[in-house]
């Protein structure tokens, strides 16, 4: 559900169509293009343009046609993209570099972030919004069909057209980030089983080997990662 | 992922350049369907070019080998470095493939 309080910075998108976007929503939209919020971004983004979108003082970034999963907060970044445009970015990457670039994190600290955000990005898209299997070996046969699924898939506004958010928020100790799907969820206490497993996958392994706690919430549709500085 | 596919003498060399990551699966289907069709005696996999890997990719390296073995075809990985390298022998790859160079 949108949030209330959610205030939308105009430079990308018409400022009528920004209008009647926060009109409908609930939401304000900002008098100057330099103040706080969220950017609103037209849909199918480009990295260059989110770079630029992203810098302080902006809250985060809305793709057109999503809203963030959870209350706003000023102290936070947000970015909430679609599953489609999430495939076309490197968006792991670019979430990283702004929060190093304000500050957050050291600049020291980027492979581990981006490695863990990756990976937890990867299972949001993939297993999460286009519910791709996560489980079991697959077979050169069942890697193809797959790929075949996750094009179709990405293709169709009810899987791709899903939003996938990332919130990264500065603590005392450090830095926590969540990455929030929309997906069937999972039961978080089976994963160990599933780590056991030498024909699983490796990717929570990765998250885990690169951030300092990792915690599921949401029935496992978001992922929250710590880092101490 | 950029990706090129070379027959010579029998032995099929395949180039990754860049990234091999989950936004790659479905160009990397075709690749494997390829590595597939192509009926050689030896893959060789050149990572020399290649930057970064993530889980997804370590998988789809994985179904070269799984499509090779399945072949009676030799294998090998040539060049790898760097997170790449690393990744490979953090997830024990060297006992199943030769990786070299």
């Amino acid at each position: 559900m949108p949030r209330s309080g959610i205030l939308l910075r105009p430079g990308y998108v018409r400022p009528d169509e920004a209008a009647d976007l926060a009109r409908s929503r609930g939401w304000r939209v900002a008098e100057e293009s330099g103040s706080a919020g969220f950017v609103l971004l037209p849909e199918g983004i480009d990295a260059a343009m989110l770079e630029q979108a992203m810098h302080a003082p902006a809250e985060g970034c809305l793709e057109w046609g999503t809203a963030p999963p959870w209350p706003t907060r000023p102290d936070a970044l947000d970015l909430i993209v679609s599953t489609r445009t999430a495939f076309g970015l490197d968006l792991g990457a670019l979430f990283a570099d702004e929060i190093i670039a304000r500050g957050w994190y050291p600049a020291a600290g980027r492979e581990r972030l981006l490695l863990a955000l990756h990976e937890a990005l990867s299972n949001g898209l993939l297993h999460g919004n286009l519910r791709l299997p996560s489980e079991g070996k697959l077979t050169p046969d069942d890697f193809i069909a797959q790929a075949e699924t996750l094009s179709r898939r990405l293709a169709d506004p009810a899987y791709g057209g899903l939003p996938v958010a990332l919130r990264a928020l500065s603590t005392p100790a450090g830095i926590e980030i969540a990455v929030s799907d929309h997906g069937d969820g999972f039961d978080p206490a089976g994963l160990a089983a599933q780590e056991a497993d030498p024909s699983a996958g490796r990717g929570l392994a990765m998250m885990r080997a690169n951030c300092d706690s990792l915690h599921f919430e949401d029935e496992g549709r978001r992922c929250v990662m710590r880092w101490t500085s | 992922m950029d990706c090129n596919l070379a027959e010579k003498n029998g032995t099929l060399t395949i180039t990754i350049a860049g990234q091999l990551i989950f936004s790659d699966t479905a160009p990397f289907a075709g690749i494997l369907g390829q590595i597939r069709k192509a009926g050689v005696g030896s893959c060789l996999v050149d990572l020399s070019r290649l930057d970064h890997i993530d889980s997804s990719g370590l998988r789809m390296l994985l179904l070269v080998y799984d499509a090779c073995r399945a072949a009676g075809a030799m294998l090998e990985f040539r060049g790898s470095k760097g997170q790449v390298r690393d990744m490979l022998l953090h997830c024990r790859f060297e006992t199943i493939v030769t990786i070299t160079g």
